[in-house]
């Protein structure tokens, strides 16, 4: 059974980062240091060296992960333990820094940690939302076999106009070839469709044949239709409508296939945050350790 | 003219069959229709969809029927183009290379069909469906994030360290330097120019803590907590132990208790000989008050010098100053008898603050007693009064007035009997007017009279004998005697001196602390001194323990008093620091 990252050893994590994240609020309360409370005193190294540790732990995730045969604990287990400790971090770093803030390499370090930790937070709710919204929009399909079936549909469509006339293959084939699914992230992430068609001179778009915009295929379904209002009666219309019907169902298959990529790309892209943010964080970490102790 | 075209048919892997057909002709035509030189099944392809005319010696042109243009001709959708050996053609599926013909031929091309099943690539390949594929790069940008905070906010301020030269360059350009490490303001007091923005004036060494040198630059004349020698920890303290920098908000000075508590809570383990007693807090565990009080230094009755006493504030204790001073009849308030008429008096008129708003000023005769303790020894000349002084002096100035007062008037009466009166025309009512009596004598002097010595000498007795009389008059019963001890050094001897016993008022009763009557002057000061219910001045009117705690530093109200609020830690009696 699949058992989420949430609720892993029965929860170990979670009571573990719970009473790490308390315990410091309580020492934090309770200790009354001389002067306003600051990093550098016996509570303020103590708060920081656990901070420090675990985000070197954290990051060693990354590591963890790619070694297949370490049996250092579950993957699952590591990833558990890493969106809970990951979550301590953040208020155990904000009471080591005990609300100071300045234009310092120090609060440069927190900053980064911040967003690492806002990112990994995203992360967490992208899956937790994402992978049903995508197992509903697949249906039991695989990627592949919506591309497959993609294909089938052009070959269809072709062979249908292809009975119709020249203009209206050329339509039907341009619109088949200039299909855009995916692109750059951007484009992946939108989900945007930079479709675009070829419609031939007969289509009685103005003088010569013109490249135009095709998102969701409209351009050319909205073209067969109109070919197929102008047809009166006989076989061609009967063509005509099932070109349509095939166009339309690749229509919707595309919107299907490009809402895949789109999550998709949203299940990865908060890590090009949160991954080089972390590394970031990582020299940052190391330099605010040296300088504190540089000028001591 | 003739061609040769060769088809490729792809069997296994690896594995090609070759066929060569030749035709007759200048023009091939290709497309999916029947009579097309070369047809191509594929659905995409048009039933005429391009021709290619041959011009001989392996060349040739070719165009695009359909429209739109769908033929790629070395990778590019054109619409016509000439073609030379190596060129190849893509229409549909299927690729046509045009090759260099054998001999016999003018043309020649290699046909390789893509489209019966042999198209292995995964569908939807040809688009870019994932992250990875974009320009997005997570390993390559860690690092390079990594490298960037590194260097520029540990490398570079690092580097200037180590040479003065990148510190200088670090520090007058943009470039980030040491200031990035900064971990907090300054204190207001600490932004001098002797210091500005140079880290290194302070942090001489690195990963070394800030050394008492470069704070005794500046403060030199801070003084010892204790007498050197009396505990090394302390010795060897350093001054960061204490006033740590770079706080926010920026503090500079340890208020809390626990500073001294570490020590003063059992000092006596600390320091074996210290006379100083335990304390943890102000609120909860205080010794009751140890006051310091002068006393006079007896012999006999007289008082020879002072010396400083300290007593337990519980102990029955009485002031002993020699100046007999009733509070309560100063401060009636029907009020006191002045010379001119009843005055209600309050606490300061006579009491004081000093200029820094700590201590009372010392209580002076001239200041706050004289204006109604006047010094007049003659009613009839109320100008006069004896200087405030010792007793001698008293005497002689009391003296010298009677002798001059005696002489004259003998000489007045010598001056009559004479001479015819160079009478004044002044009328005798004007005599009470002192100034004008005197005018009046020296015109009489300069009339010019003598007197003999014996005349003299008899006038001066008379008037030392007045003087001493008046003398003993003003010491032992109307003015001396009020405010002062007054002894006699002989009493049976006429012309035995009083002794005027010394004052010497203690100001300072808590040596040790630092009372800001200041900042308590929105209270009464019969607050905490109850001189309204005193009636001599052996009273000590110091408020206890008890009635400070009544405002401070026990649970009961808001006055939080800590150690440093009322002592100095700093202090010079014991040297400098840096000595």
């Amino acid at each position: 059974m699949h058992k989420s990252i949430f609720s892993y050893g029965s929860g170990r994590y979670f009571w573990i980062a719970l009473i790490l994240t308390l315990a410091s609020i309580a020492a934090y309360m309770w200790h009354q240091p001389p002067g306003p409370p600051n990093g550098g005193t016996w509570l303020g190294y103590t708060l920081g060296g656990i901070g420090a540790l675990l985000i070197l732990w954290l990051m060693l995730l990354g590591i963890r992960k790619r070694s297949y045969a370490s049996n250092v604990g579950t993957v699952h287990g590591w990833t558990s333990a890493h969106v809970y400790l990951g979550t301590a971090v953040l208020v155990v770093a904000t009471l080591h820094a005990a609300w100071q803030v300045g234009w310092n390499v120090h609060t440069l370090a927190y900053v980064l940690m911040v967003l690492v930790i806002f990112s990994g937070f995203f992360g967490i709710y992208a899956y937790m939302r994402y992978p049903t919204l995508m197992t509903e929009l697949r249906s039991g399909m695989t990627r592949e076999q919506m591309f497959r079936q993609v294909e089938d549909l052009d070959r269809q469509s072709l062979r249908t106009a292809d009975k119709i006339d020249a203009e209206t293959k050329a339509l039907v084939q341009s619109a088949a070839e200039r299909t855009a699914v995916g692109g750059g992230w951007w484009r992946q992430l939108a989900g945007r469709d930079g479709s675009k068609v070829v419609v031939p001179l007969s289509f009685g778009e103005g003088q010569a044949e013109s490249l135009q915009d095709n998102t969701e295929q409209k351009r050319a379904i909205a073209l067969v239709a109109k070919r197929m209002a102008e047809t009166r009666g006989g076989s061609e219309v009967v063509e005509l409508q099932n070109l349509l019907n095939t166009l339309a169902t690749k229509q919707a298959l595309l919107r299907r296939i490009r809402g895949d990529i789109r999550i998709h790309a949203v299940l990865q892209i908060w890590l090009y945050v949160h991954v080089p943010l972390s590394f970031g964080l990582l020299a940052a970490l190391i330099t605010h350790v040296v300088s504190v102790f540089v000028y001591w | 003219m003739a061609y040769l075209v060769r088809t490729i048919e792809n069997r296994d892997e690896g594995s090609f069959e070759y066929s060569d057909n030749e035709f007759p002709g200048s023009t091939i035509t290709i497309g999916r229709a029947t009579d097309q030189d070369i047809q191509l099944t594929e659905i995409e392809v048009g039933l005429n969809h391009a021709s290619i005319s041959i011009r001989g010696n392996g060349r040739g042109a070719i165009r695009d029927l359909t429209s739109p243009a769908t033929m790629l001709v070395n990778e590019n959708v054109v619409r016509s183009a000439s073609l030379k050996p190596g060129d190849s053609i893509k229409i549909g599926n299927s690729v046509i290379a045009v090759i260099d013909p054998p001999p016999g031929f003018d043309f020649a091309l290699t046909l390789e069909r893509q489209d019966a099943g042999g198209d292995e690539s995964v569908p939807g390949s040809q688009y870019l469906t994932t992250l990875e594929q974009t320009s997005l790069h997570k390993r390559s940008w860690s690092w390079l994030l990594f490298a960037l905070v590194l260097t520029l906010f540990l490398v570079i301020p690092g580097l200037g360290l180590l040479n003065d030269q990148v510190q200088s360059m670090s520090r007058s350009t943009p470039l980030p330097d040491d200031g990035a490490w900064d971990t907090g303001p300054l204190i207001d007091a600490h932004h001098i120019p002797e210091i500005g923005d140079d880290c290194n004036v302070c942090h001489v060494k690195p990963f070394r803590m800030v050394r008492n040198q470069q704070c005794l630059v500046c403060h030199e004349d801070i003084g010892r907590h204790a007498e050197k020698d009396a505990h090394t920890e302390l010795d060897q303290a350093l001054c960061e132990n204490c006033h740590k920098e770079h706080n926010e908000p920026p503090s500079i000075v340890r208020q809390d208790d626990a500073l001294c508590a570490d020590c003063h809570m059992s000092l006596d383990s600390v320091v074996k000989a210290t006379v100083l007693r335990n304390a943890t807090s102000f609120g909860e565990d205080h010794p009751a008050f140890k006051l310091t009080m002068l006393e006079p230094v007896l012999q006999g009755d007289a008082t020879l010098d002072w010396r400083t006493v300290r007593f337990d504030q519980s102990s029955p204790i009485a002031e002993r100053s020699n100046l007999k001073f009733p509070h309560h009849k100063h401060l009636d308030p029907e009020g006191v008898k002045s010379p001119t008429g009843d005055e209600v008096m309050v606490c300061s008129d006579c009491h004081t603050l000093d200029a820094q708003g700590l201590l009372m000023k010392p209580i002076t005769m001239e200041d706050s007693c004289r204006r109604c303790h006047t010094l007049v020894f003659d009613e009839d000349d109320p100008e006069r009064e004896v200087p405030h002084g010792d007793p001698d002096t008293v005497i002689l100035a009391l003296e010298e007035y009677y002798s001059r007062e005696f002489l004259e008037n003998s000489l007045d009466e010598q001056t009559e009997q004479a001479t015819e009166s160079i009478a004044t025309t002044q009328p005798a009512a004007d005599e009470s007017d002192m100034s004008d009596k005197r005018r009046k004598r020296r015109k009489r002097r300069r009339a010019g009279t003598t007197m003999d010595s014996k005349q003299r000498y008899k006038v001066l007795l008379l008037a030392r004998d007045k003087a001493w009389e008046v003398a003993g008059q003003i010491f032992e019963k109307t003015t001396c005697l009020i405010c002062h001890e007054i002894a006699r050094e002989n009493e049976s001897e006429p012309l035995s001196k009083w002794r005027v016993e010394p004052v010497r008022i203690t100001s300072q009763w808590l040596p040790k602390h630092q009372f800001n009557h200041y900042s308590h002057r929105a209270e009464e000061c019969t607050l905490c001194h109850a001189a309204e219910q005193s009636e001599i001045s052996a009273d000590v009117l110091m408020p206890d323990l008890q009635s400070c705690r009544e405002c401070h530093g026990s649970e009961s109200n808001q006055l939080a008093t800590t150690c440093i609020g009322c002592h100095n830690f700093h202090l010079a009696a014991y040297g400098r620091i840096g000595q």
